[in-house]
C-alpha cells in the first residue's frame, strides 16, 4: 500500500471522497438551528478576517513595491521576517480558535502514507495562519513584480519555497507539540524547557536595555550588523537575499540561497513526515495518572475500625457532588497538556513579547505616558489583566465540551445540573484567580506598579467581569457546546459560532471597562470608576445567580442537542 | 398484538402512549407497557426499532413527544431527583468519562449519587474486583477495550444500589466469561427485589434471564408478555403453519416470526462477495 503514488487514481478518489464527506457534513449540519448559526458565524468570520487580511496583504504589497521600485532589495528580509513570525505566532495565539480535522479515522481504509500526508497538508492550507501568510506573500509577490517585472521568476520561486517552508514548519510545530503534550513525562520536559526559555528572556531584556535612554548609536549599529549577518542564514533572510542577489545579477549566489531555503523546507518536511508516519502507524498514547500509590489497601482495611475520612470531612460540601466534580475537573486538567498549554500561553506572551515595552516608563504618574506613542503605559496593567481572561475563554464558554459521553451521567444522576455548573464555575474562578495573580505579578514586574486608582479600578472591574463571564459562559456552554478533543490543540468542528460569541462577550466586557474608566480619567475623576464598577459587579453577580438558577431548565431543554453534539461518534 | 394482563398495583416501570417523533418520523409510536417490581424484563427489537429511544425517554434523557412514563409509581421527569436515586442506567453511549481511571470514575459517580466517601470507596473496590477491572487501576477509561468499558458502565450504574436498572445492550462486546459474571450479578439483584429492564440483541441471554419480554418493531409494540404467553400467542396465530401449538419455540424463533413477518422474501444475492 505504501507504493501507491500520492496523486494516483486511488489517492484522487480518496481525496474526492473526503471532500464530499466534509461537504455532506456541512450540508447536514444545516438541518439544525445551531448548525445554521454556525454557518452564519463562519461566513461572518471569513468576511471579517478576509477584509483584515486583504488589508494586511495590500500593506505588504505596497512595501514590496517600494522596495522593488527603489531597488532596495536588501530590505526585503525585513519584510519577510514579520511575515514569518506572524505565520508561526498566529497559530499559537489562535490555537484555541482554529479548527482541526482528525484524519486518524482514515487509517482503517486502504490509504497510503503519501495520501494521508497529502490529505493532512491539503486541509492545513485553509488554516488562518496559512491563509494570512499566503495573502501577505501574494501581496509581496505582486509588489515586487510590479516594481521589478524582470524578477518575476526569482521572486516566484523564492516565495513559493518560503511559503512551503512556513506552511510545513507550522504543521510540524503543531504535530510535535501535540505529541509532547500528550504524555506526562514529555509534557514535564517541555514545561521545564519553556520555563528556562522564559527566564532567559528575562535576562535578555535588561541586557538589551542596559544603556537606559542614552542610545549608543555605535553599539546599536554594531548590534544591527550582527543581526543582519545572522539572519542571512535563516529562511526569511535566505529568501530575501536570494531575490536581492538575483536583482544585482549574482544568479549563482541567488541559487545557493534558494538551495539553502529548500534545504530548510526539506528538513522541516522530513520532521513532519516522521511525526505523521508514527500517527499513520496507529500510535496511541495511553496516559496513566501521575500518582502511583495504591489506595486499595486504605479503602479495604481501615485500621482499628477507623474511617479513612474524618466524620467532619465526610459532611463537608467538598465531599459531595461539588467536590466530586472539582476533583474530576482537576484530573482532566492535569491530564490534558493541551488545556494546560492554553492556560500558560498568555503568561508566555506577556513575558516574552512585553519586552518590547520599556519597563522604566511605568510608575505612579497620573499622566498618560506613552511608550513610543502607543498605549499609555499605565493601561498595560488593566490590559494584561483583561488578557488574563482569554486563556479561560474555552473553560468559561464551553465548559461541557470535554465531557463526551459522560454528559449523560449529569442527566441521569440525582445531582441538579446547576450543581454541576456551580462546581465548574468554582473551578473556573479558582483558575482565573491563579491566572490573575500570575498575570498581575508579571505585569508589575515588567511594567512597574500601576497608579493606585487604576489598580483599584481594575480590581473592581474584575469583580464585574468575572461573574459576567461566568454567566455568559454558562449560557454558551449549554446552548452552543462543541466537543473538545483533549489531545488536539485546535478546536473541533462546530466551534466557530461559540468562538465568535465568546470573543464578542470578552470585547463587550472589556469595552465597558474602557468606557467607564477612560472618560473619568480624562476629566480627572478616576476615583469614581471603582464605585461604578462595584455597582456593575453587583448587577453581574445577580445575573450570574439568575442564570445559575435557570440552568436546570436550560439544560433540560437542550439535553438532546447536548448529547447529540457531545456523545456523537468520533 | 399479544398483550399481558394481570398487572400489579404499582408497576416498577410503566408507560402509556409513549411516543417520540423526529420530524415526520415516529421512532416510538404509542407504546404502553408495565413492568412489575422484581421482574427481569427484556425489551427486544431489530436495529432502529426504537429500543434505545424508549429507554432514553424512560430515564429522562429524551423528552417524549406524547405519552408519559412512570417509575415506581411516580411520573418521571428530568427534575425528579429523588427518583433518579432509585434507578441505574447503562445508556447507549455508556456515559463514561474517558480521561479518568476506573476507580476515579466510580468514586465520581458515587459522589454524584450522594453516597458518602467511605461507602463509595468500598463499593468501588468491590465492583472493580467483581468485574475483574481491579488489576487496571491506573489505566484511563479511554484506553479500555469495549467490553471493559461495558463492565465499568454497569458497575457505575449499580454503585448506588438502584431499585430499577435500565440496561441498553449490556452484553454487547463482553466476553463469555464476563457475561457469565454479569448475568450472575443481575440475577442476584432480581433475587433481592430489583427490577431490570434490558435491551439486547443476544436472544439466548434474554431467554435465559428474562421472565417477561416485549418486542418493539418499527416503533410499535408488537408483543408483550411472559415467554409462555408469547409462545401461546404465536402458536394461535400460526395454527395453519408448519409447527403445531404444542411445539416449544425458542425466543429466536418467536422473534423472527413476530418481527420477520413479510420479510422472508428472497434476499438479494450479493454475487460480488467472495
Amino acid at each position: 500500500m505504501s507504493g501507491e503514488p500520492a496523486f494516483g487514481p486511488l489517492a484522487k478518489a480518496q481525496l474526492a471522497a473526503v471532500l464530499q464527506m466534509r461537504w455532506r457534513m456541512l450540508v447536514n449540519s444545516l438541518r439544525s438551528r445551531v448548525g445554521r448559526f454556525e454557518l452564519g458565524a463562519r461566513i461572518f468570520a471569513t468576511v471579517f478576517f478576509g477584509i483584515v487580511w486583504i488589508g494586511v496583504g495590500l500593506g505588504c504589497g505596497a512595501a514590496a513595491y517600494l522596495i522593488a521600485a527603489n531597488h532596495q532589495f536588501k530590505f526585503l528580509p525585513a519584510l519577510l521576517w514579520p511575515i514569518f513570525l506572524m505565520w508561526q505566532v498566529v497559530p499559537i495565539l489562535l490555537s484555541a480558535a482554529q479548527e482541526s480535522v482528525d484524519f486518524n479515522f482514515l487509517l482503517r481504509f486502504p490509504v497510503s502514507f503519501r495520501s494521508y500526508l497529502l490529505l493532512y497538508l491539503s486541509f492545513g492550507v485553509f488554516d488562518p495562519s496559512s491563509m494570512l501568510g499566503g495573502i501577505c506573500l501574494l501581496g509581496v509577490w505582486c509588489g515586487i513584480v510590479l516594481g521589478g517585472p524582470g524578477l518575476i521568476l526569482w521572486i516566484t520561486v523564492a516565495l513559493a519555497i518560503f511559503a512551503a517552508f512556513n506552511f510545513l514548519l507550522t504543521r510540524m510545530i503543531f504535530a510535535w507539540l501535540e505529541r509532547w503534550l500528550a504524555q506526562r513525562k514529555t509534557r514535564e520536559i517541555l514545561g521545564i524547557l519553556s520555563f528556562v526559555l522564559l527566564i532567559s528572556f528575562q535576562f535578555l531584556n535588561p541586557a538589551l536595555h542596559s544603556h537606559g535612554h542614552a542610545i549608543n548609536r555605535a553599539a546599536t549599529f554594531h548590534t544591527l550588523t550582527v543581526v543582519q549577518k545572522v539572519q542571512q542564514f535563516f529562511p526569511p533572510g535566505l529568501a530575501g537575499d536570494a531575490v536581492a542577489m538575483a536583482a544585482s545579477g549574482q544568479s549563482a549566489t541567488a541559487l545557493t540561497f534558494l538551495s539553502g531555503l529548500l534545504l530548510y523546507a526539506g528538513v522541516v518536511g522530513a520532521l513532519l513526515a516522521l511525526r505523521l508516519r508514527a500517527e499513520f502507524r496507529g500510535e496511541s498514547f495511553g496516559e496513566a495518572p501521575a500518582r502511583t500509590e495504591n489506595k486499595r489497601a486504605v479503602a479495604t482495611a481501615p485500621r482499628n475500625g477507623e474511617n479513612v475520612e474524618s466524620p467532619s470531612r465526610q459532611h463537608s460540601w467538598l465531599d459531595g457532588a461539588i467536590g466530586g466534580i472539582l476533583v474530576k475537573e482537576l484530573r482532566y486538567l492535569s491530564r490534558s497538556g493541551v488545556m494546560l498549554f492554553g492556560l500558560v500561553t498568555p503568561l508566555v506572551l506577556i513575558l516574552a513579547m512585553g519586552g518590547g515595552l520599556n519597563r522604566s516608563v511605568g510608575g505612579a504618574g497620573s499622566g498618560l505616558e506613552r511608550p513610543g506613542g502607543g498605549i499609555p503605559i499605565q493601561f498595560i496593567f488593566p490590559i494584561a489583566i483583561a488578557y488574563g481572561f482569554l486563556p479561560l475563554t474555552r473553560q468559561f464558554c464551553n465548559s461541557l465540551g470535554t465531557e463526551g459521553a459522560g454528559i449523560q451521567l449529569y442527566f441521569l444522576s440525582p445531582t441538579p445540573f446547576r450543581t454541576v455548573m456551580l462546581a465548574k464555575n468554582l473551578l473556573q474562578t479558582g483558575l482565573f484567580c491563579g491566572e490573575l495573580l500570575l498575570v498581575a505579578l508579571t505585569a508589575v514586574y515588567r511594567f512597574g506598579i500601576p497608579p493606585e486608582r487604576l489598580a483599584i479600578a481594575t480590581f473592581c472591574w474584575v469583580l464585574f467581569a468575572l461573574p459576567a463571564n461566568l454567566a455568559a459562559g454558562n449560557i454558551l456552554s449549554i446552548t452552543l457546546a462543541y466537543r473538545m478533543t483533549l489531545t488536539r490543540l485546535a478546536r473541533e468542528q462546530g466551534s466557530v459560532g461559540n468562538g465568535l460569541l465568546s470573543l464578542l462577550i470578552q470585547l463587550v466586557i472589556f469595552a465597558i471597562g474602557v468606557a467607564v474608566y477612560v472618560p473619568l480619567a480624562i476629566v480627572h475623576r478616576a476615583e469614581f470608576a471603582a464605585p461604578i464598577f462595584l455597582v456593575l459587579a453587583a448587577g453581574s453577580w445577580l445575573v450570574w445567580r439568575r442564570v445559575l438558577s435557570n440552568v436546570d431548565g436550560m439544560a433540560a431543554g437542550r439535553r438532546e442537542a447536548l448529547m447529540a453534539t457531545l456523545v456523537r461518534p468520533a | 398484538m399479544i398483550s399481558s394482563e394481570g398487572e400489579t398495583a404499582i408497576a416498577a416501570i410503566a408507560c402509556k402512549g409513549l411516543t417520540r417523533s423526529f420530524g415526520d418520523f415516529k421512532a416510538v409510536d404509542d407504546v404502553s407497557f408495565r413492568v412489575a417490581p422484581g421482574q427481569f424484563f427484556g425489551f427486544l427489537g431489530p436495529n432502529g426499532a426504537g429500543k434505545s429511544t424508549t429507554i432514553k425517554m424512560l430515564t429522562g434523557l429524551l423528552e417524549p413527544s406524547a405519552g408519559e412514563g412512570q417509575i415506581l409509581g411516580e411520573k418521571f421527569s428530568a427534575g425528579a431527583l429523588e427518583l433518579k436515586r432509585q434507578i441505574g442506567v447503562v445508556p447507549e453511549g455508556m456515559a463514561l468519562l474517558g480521561r479518568l481511571t476506573a476507580p476515579e470514575y466510580l468514586r465520581f459517580v458515587g459522589r454524584m449519587y450522594g453516597l458518602d466517601r467511605e461507602t463509595t470507596n468500598r463499593r468501588a473496590e468491590e465492583l472493580l474486583e467483581f468485574m475483574s477491572l481491579a488489576n487496571e487501576p491506573k489505566k484511563l477509561i479511554t484506553d479500555f477495550s469495549h467490553g471493559m468499558q461495558k463492565k465499568l458502565a454497569l458497575a457505575a450504574a449499580v454503585i448506588h444500589g438502584p431499585k430499577v436498572l435500565f440496561l441498553d445492550e449490556p452484553f454487547e462486546g463482553v466476553d463469555a466469561l464476563a457475561a457469565g459474571t454479569l448475568k450472575a450479578m443481575l440475577q442476584g439483584m432480581i433475587h433481592r427485589g430489583a427490577t431490570i429492564f434490558l435491551t439486547s440483541h443476544v436472544l439466548e441471554i434474554v431467554e435465559r434471564l428474562c421472565s417477561h419480554v416485549a418486542i418493539i418493531h418499527k416503533g410499535q409494540l408488537v408483543a408483550n408478555g411472559s415467554l409462555e404467553e408469547l409462545r401461546a400467542g404465536v402458536a394461535l396465530q400460526a395454527l395453519d403453519g408448519p409447527r403445531a401449538s404444542e411445539e416449544k419455540l425458542t425466543l429466536e424463533e418467536l422473534f423472527l416470526r413476530i418481527v420477520g413477518k413479510g420479510q422472508e422474501e428472497a434476499v438479494p444475492e450479493l454475487s460480488w462477495l467472495a
